[in-house]
């Protein structure tokens, strides 16, 4: 140990220092990209790519030698098999065969890239690694109604090659990118945050657990991106990687200045915060017609006396909402106000504070206070976008106040500004009981008498092209204008935030108040008033038909929305986090700036940064320069090809992760993917035509190999006979087919595969959502659509998927663990779903011909891709005269009758469906 | 009219020879197994394995209780309660609410009496039950960390009361894999869902072959089981014809063991759907058996089915079976009427003790651990004088082992004078794992498994194995 080394542990005081600031050689992974040079090789003729020596090199070092080259049909079924989860058709495999001109390979996996199925099949294996579900995973399981659209953009995405590194952007910051235009990417990229909507929800008020959501992002976030296990730093810091509690607690701020569109809980059983496909200049005004069809509809079937629905859609970014989720509810609100407001102080949120006025939100139920008790308070939120002096938005506000009745007087005063989060005010308003004033650099203007105990509303235009405000303030009926005057002169000039706070904190008594119906928005605000809106606005076509009619066209318009809206992240307020002493929430330590990880040279946002921070995180991570982003994703490509990563823990890079068996490869493929512009497809292309991939398949192996070398400590079977060979990526490795492609070629095979794309699942309309733990959601949505299609629950796993091994809906799955169980076997026995497709299957074959001989062939080419052999056309004739000997033997059918046949047909096609051959990829 | 089926014994006969036994499954199996091709491989996730040390249970009957048995008008005597009823008592946190709250202490609906030689005490909920005390060590220091059903269902279930994890049959198949390849080892008989779902039977990270197998009392308990072929033979002449595929395939891949380990899986399968539904088939039990658990014969209802199925199952080397008796609604979850748990305790009181009963009688009790919990009690105390419920209440309950390794006839733990907090000898769902495990010879710290680069373990880095419960 270097000296000035044991002195800092001295002064350090513990021989237990964090790794973090422990100076010692860096980890492999934490080292830059390089680009070797490929070794030397004696073989060199061998090599087909320029990764080829790698392998080959470690070989020719072992004394081995590759195996040859892979016959065609195995090759074609290889290839379409991991580039689109399909199997090849016999037409295909022997036009294939046939093909013997140059780039007949090429053109094939071309063909594949090209096709839509390459997007299923690996837009799949990101939705594993995200942690993919339809569900939100609270106690009830809420279902998400758009989760579908992110799913959707994965699968596009892969189709058509975007860059990567432009994916994880869109992935973490899309909804700031769409901003900056083009206009026709907008919605695209606001769906792509849904990477981080789709974080898990917990407990039944879950905005009271948000901290583990924000957890499970993180913990995602790291796996996913950077292949590293951030989760311990949240109690600790890490043990084995250099990443300490500040490093972690500077990314929670990023992701806690984040609003997350919230799915629905037991205890607020309505979605809301979902974000517009459309930006904001075009949905508010579509917004505004939208609210107060829906006003105008409840009012109508209020006086109906129909019943109103339970759960109410109300998705747009508005402040109100915010504060109604808050709302306490029987049984375990811990009655906190969570972000994106910003608070100190005590701030009660109760139905005793809802404003009467219905011009703004009029399906509120609660609303704001502060008791005469609390000396100094303080609750606001940013206002996002941000605005600039002079751009020339216009914004409205609105908030509705109500100041108590003191016994004593009560000179301290409340104060509503708006302005810069750092506390540069463009307007400031000042409340007491009896007045309204604004306040500028040198004094204090009443606007009007307020009446104590008596609720008031207050309007406001801010014209930041002519830099003025005007408004008006009162009560439906007395409403009094303030004329247009300048914005404070020494205001900085950015509009970000909105406060209501207290002012003379020097002891003075403060009159409590209440507030409620905070908006700030860009279109007009209706007048003042306690009925929502007026009639004579109504379209016709709500206000004819009958009670029950107009009740089904509410429902259908709360469920519909006023666009298209998608489950996803916005800007919230931003704000550093503090550190949670082990973990816990309630134990704030030391505020952090926000940042990034400081082992691979991230240090805090620059002072400049607005906003949350996510779309600097999105360029740090994908900076060239990362270490580890490049190399985490070539390893997951050549993990998906050849069934083991280059590094075996592809969730994992850190110390207790597997050191990589070839690192000159990795980075080698890593300084590939990059120059080629981080095309995923590039990659498929460079491997696929390497002679490591289109080596013959596992068919020998060694007689020698020790069997427990096959078995991990955990008693997980590798997929590959004799570790050795395993990490040397020869011969190929076979693998079983996973769930989605065992029941994509079954559904092939009896011809109902429906190779559309899957939308939006069929879920009840969120009126009618009432679940609760002792009622969660459950449903199993049967289609014919390819597998990644179908509804994922995280609480309850979908059946299928769940005896196949499909992937965990809960945390981030790297690698399918591929197990063989019996109930796995019952299914292919007996499960109604491989009966139905193998008399699918039959009917299938019996079209094709009259003749048994030839009905054999067309079986085997269907399942198999090839003829049968002399040996297997004579036994499968044996097994279809025994089969329908035992029928009629057993009196199940007459002989010679076309379903006998059929049932004869149908068992033979049970029979080719759980073969190894049809199930396992040589 | 329809013809009758014809039963053509010749040509039944004629098929046979024909056929002769090759293309048949059993016969195919027993040759294939004269060969020894069929290699009982290490890669079988569930072959038995050795426990770190010498168990006293080969395995376990969880009975788990759903919603929230009250502590306090069960297995817990509080006379004060009874004295006091009424009375104001403070609490700082109710409901997950902190602050300060003035309760009204609220009296048991049932009556405590001694029991058994030991004397220990149970209230007229449960006579049955506690006809059998002398054989059980009744816990009434149990504790929790959540107040909310699901945490707390997934937390005496997995040790983790927020994400998910494996479930404890889970870990203990993982830990001592099974007897009875013929079955799966980890079954759990729930007639409805419980809270958080199959959360609470799943394996997780663990590999698939551990998570809980699901039986639903009804026709098809096991999903898949029954045969959808018309005979026995029409199947075993797919199995016959599929082997032969899956033998050629396999021996141009030099036997791999992957695939010959799903070749095995098809006897398996073909066992278990001979195997299992036996299981389930009570008709030669005797009345005397059917009335000791108040089946009546012929009925798959209730806790009394379950109960005696499971003690089939532990026959046939099932390693880990819970029985779970309602699902996430009318259950224990008494917040309107305590009355309510009178049913509840209906249908598991006689069946319980049946159980028991029976297990002690075959000798089984010796070698099978019994566990009867919940995921909370609930509260000695209610927001007003007048109210007829009790609320959810994890500072402290009661749960009770029985069996394998267990001091019978004796009480651990106490809580305090009205039933609110432990008194002594807490003993915390990690402990109460811990526990469970060391009687199967597993050592709670060293039964892990690595996963996202973290050894992980039930107890997390919690959990004491509670010696007082020992025998």
């Amino acid at each position: 140990m270097k000296s000035w080394h044991i002195i800092a542990l001295l002064l350090s005081g513990s021989l237990l220092r964090s790794f973090a600031d422990a100076p010692k050689a860096p980890h492999w992974a934490f080292q830059p990209v390089r680009n070797p040079a490929p070794p030397t090789v004696t073989n060199a003729t061998w090599c087909q790519t320029g990764l080829d020596p790698f392998i080959l090199a470690r070989l020719e070092a072992n004394g081995l030698s590759p195996e040859p080259p892979a016959d065609r049909r195995t090759l074609i079924r290889r290839a379409t098999f991991d580039l689109t989860g399909l199997p090849p058709s016999a037409e295909e495999t022997d036009a294939f065969v046939a093909d013997l001109s140059p780039g007949a390979f090429t053109r094939l996996v071309n063909r594949l890239l090209d096709s839509p199925h390459y997007g299923e099949h690996w837009g799949r294996h990101w939705l594993d690694v995200v942690r993919y579900a339809d569900t939100a995973g609270e106690t009830a399981d809420y279902p998400v109604p758009f989760a579908w659209r992110y799913r959707n953009y994965v699968i596009d995405s892969f189709n058509s090659d975007k860059p990567y590194d432009a994916f994880l952007r869109e992935q973490i910051a899309g909804d700031i990118l769409a901003r900056s235009g083009p206009r026709d990417r907008y919605a695209e990229r606001v769906t792509a945050t849904g990477y981080l909507a789709i974080s898990r929800r917990f407990g039944f008020d879950s905005e009271n657990y948000h901290h583990l959501t924000i957890q499970d992002t993180i913990d995602t976030l790291g796996q996913s991106v950077l292949g590293l296990t951030l989760g311990c730093a949240r109690c600790h810091d890490h043990k084995f990687d250099p990443i300490s509690m500040p490093d972690y607690y500077a990314l929670y701020g990023i992701f806690e200045s984040t609003r997350y569109a919230f799915p629905g809980s037991e205890q607020k059983q309505k979605h809301r915060a979902m974000t517009p496909l459309l930006p904001p200049e075009e949905s508010q005004p579509r917004w505004r017609d939208f609210e107060s069809r829906i006003a105008t509809l409840a009012k109508t079937l209020e006086r109906q006396k129909q019943p109103m629905p339970a759960a109410v859609l109300r998705s747009l970014d508005d402040l109100d909402g915010d504060l109604e989720m808050q709302a306490p509810a029987a049984g375990g609100s811990k009655g906190v106000v969570v972000a994106p407001w910003i608070y100190e102080g005590q701030i009660a949120v109760s139905q005793d504070a809802q404003s009467p006025f219905k011009n703004l939100y009029p399906l509120g139920k609660v609303g704001g206070s502060v008791s005469a008790s609390t000396n100094r308070y303080r609750i606001g939120q940013a206002l996002y976008p941000r605005r600039l002096r002079g751009q020339g938005a216009v914004l409205h506000v609105n908030v509705d106040f109500r100041v108590a009745t003191n016994q004593a007087p009560a000179p301290g005063r409340h104060r509503f500004w708006l302005g810069t989060q750092k506390g540069s005010h463009a307007l400031e308003l000042l409340l007491t009981a009896e007045t309204i004033s604004v306040r500028t650099a040198d004094q204090v203007e009443t606007i009007r008498s307020l009446q104590p105990n008596q609720w008031h509303n207050l309007q406001l235009v801010l014209d930041l092209g002519s830099n003025t405000v005007s408004g008006k303030v009162g009560l439906p009926g007395d409403v009094v204008r303030f004329p247009e005057r300048p914005l404070a002169a020494n205001w900085t000039g950015t509009l970000d935030y909105i406060e209501l706070d207290s002012l003379d904190e020097n002891g003075a008594l403060r009159a409590g108040i209440a507030f409620d119906n905070l908006g700030a928005q860009e279109s007009p605000i209706p007048p003042v008033s306690t009925s929502p809106l007026s009639l004579a606005d109504v379209s016709d076509e709500l206000n004819t038909g009958e009670p029950a009619e107009r009740l089904r066209q509410f429902n259908t318009l709360l469920t519909e929305g006023p666009f298209g809206l998608t489950y996803a992240v916005s800007e919230g307020t931003p704000r550093n986090a503090r550190i949670q002493l082990r973990g816990e929430p309630d134990k704030p330590g030391d505020e952090v700036p926000r940042g990034f990880l400081k082992v691979l040279g991230g240090g805090p946002l620059a002072k400049e940064t607005s906003g949350s921070g996510r779309l600097e995180l999105a360029e740090w991570l994908t900076r060239p320069e990362n270490p580890l982003t490049a190399r985490v994703m070539v390893n997951r490509i050549w993990q998906y090809h050849f069934g083991q990563g280059l590094v075996k823990t592809p969730n994992d890079f850190g110390a207790r992760g597997q050191a990589p068996t070839h690192l000159e490869l990795l980075d080698h493929l890593a300084t590939q993917f990059i120059r080629s512009g981080w095309s995923i497809k590039a990659m498929h292309r460079l491997i696929l035509s390497s002679a490591v991939y289109q080596q013959r398949g596992q068919y020998s192996v060694s007689s020698e190999t020790d069997a427990r070398s096959m078995v991990s400590p955990n008693g997980m079977t590798t997929r590959t006979a004799g570790s050795l060979n395993t990490d040397c990526f020869s011969p190929f490795p076979r693998r079983r087919l996973g769930a989605e492609e065992t029941r994509d070629a079954l559904l092939l095979m009896s011809g109902t595969l429906d190779s559309s794309p899957g939308r939006e699942h069929p879920f009840p309309a969120p009126t009618g959502w009432g679940y609760s733990q002792h009622g969660p959601f459950s449903a199993v949505y049967e289609h014919n659509r390819r597998s990644v299609y179908l509804m994922t629950q995280r609480i309850k796993r979908h059946p299928f998927l769940a005896l196949f091994d499909g992937a965990d809906p809960n945390a981030s799955t790297a690698e399918r663990r591929t197990t063989t169980v019996p109930t796995q076997a019952l299914f292919f026995l007996n499960d109604p779903f491989v009966h139905t497709n193998a008399v699918r299957f039959a009917a299938r074959v019996l079209g094709g011909s009259d003749a048994e001989p030839k009905r054999i062939e067309i079986a085997y080419r269907l399942a198999l891709g090839r003829n049968p052999t002399r040996t297997e056309r004579a036994e499968a004739a044996e097994f279809l005269a025994a089969y329908r000997a035992e029928m009629a033997a057993a009196g199940k059918s007459e002989p010679g009758k076309a379903e006998l046949e059929k049932s004869a047909l149908a068992a033979f096609a049970r029979v080719l469906f759980g073969s190894n051959e049809f199930l396992n990829v040589d | 009219m329809k013809n009758p089926p014809v039963f053509d014994p010749s040509r039944r006969g004629f098929l046979r020879s024909m056929v002769g036994s090759s293309l048949l499954y059993p016969g195919l199996v027993s040759e294939l197994l004269a060969a020894d091709s069929v290699r009982p491989g290490p890669d079988d996730p569930l072959s038995p394995r050795a426990a770190h040390f010498p168990p006293k249970a080969k395995r376990v009957i969880f009975l788990y209780m759903s919603g929230g048995v009250s502590h306090v008008d069960s297995w817990d005597p509080k006379p004060k309660l009874f004295a006091d009823a009424g009375k104001v008592l403070s609490v700082d946190e109710f409901q997950g609410r902190k602050g300060d709250f003035k309760m009204f202490a609220k009296r048991p609906q049932w009556e405590f009496s001694r029991h058994g030689q030991c004397g220990t005490e149970v209230s007229s909920l449960f006579p049955y039950m506690a006809g059998c005390v002398d054989d059980l060590c009744v816990i009434r220091s149990m504790k929790s960390d959540h107040t909310n059903h699901y945490e707390a269902t997934l937390g005496i279930h997995t040790g983790s009361f927020t994400f998910a994890r494996p479930s404890l049959g889970s870990w203990v198949s993982y830990g001592l894999g099974t007897e009875n390849r013929n079955l799966p080892s980890f079954i759990v008989i729930a007639p409805k869902t419980p809270y958080a779902g199959g959360q609470v039977w799943a394996g997780d990270f663990l590999p698939g072959a551990h998570q809980g197998t699901l039986v639903v009392p009804g026709a098809e308990p096991v999903a898949n089981i029954q045969r959808r072929v018309a005979t026995s033979r029409l199947q075993e002449l797919e199995l016959g014809a599929m082997e032969k595929m899956n033998r050629r395939h396999l021996e141009s891949r030099a036997d791999d063991p992957l695939l010959s380990a799903r070749i095995k899986s098809f006897e398996t399968a073909f066992g278990m759907q001979m195997e299992l539904p036996d299981a389930f088939d009570l008709s030669r039990e005797s009345d005397a058996t059917l009335q000791l658990y108040g089946l009546e014969r012929g009925s798959t209802k209730g806790f009394a089915w379950q109960c005696l199925v499971a003690r089939r199952l532990a026959e046939r080397g099932v390693r880990f079976i819970e029985l779970i008796d309602v699902g996430s609604s009318d259950n224990w979850d008494a917040h309107g009427d305590m009355l309510t748990h009178t049913p509840l305790a209906k249908n598991v009181d006689q069946a319980v003790a049946g159980l028991l009963r029976d297990l002690k009688s075959r000798g089984m009790l010796d070698d099978t651990l019994v566990v009867w919990t919940t995921e909370f009690g609930r509260t000695p105390f209610n927001n007003s004088a007048d109210s007829k419920g009790r609320e959810h209440h994890h500072w402290v309950y009661s749960s009770w082992l029985a069996g394998a390794g267990v001091k019978p006839g004796t009480v651990y733990g106490a809580s305090d004078d009205y039933g609110i907090n432990v008194a002594k000898n807490p003993v915390h769902v990690h402990d109460f794992h811990a526990t469970i495990l060391h009687l199967m010879g597993l050592d709670h710290e060293r039964l892990t498994y690595r996963h996202t680069g973290r050894d992980y373990r039930l107890t997390d880095v919690a959990g004491e194995v509670v010696n007082g419960i020992i025998a």
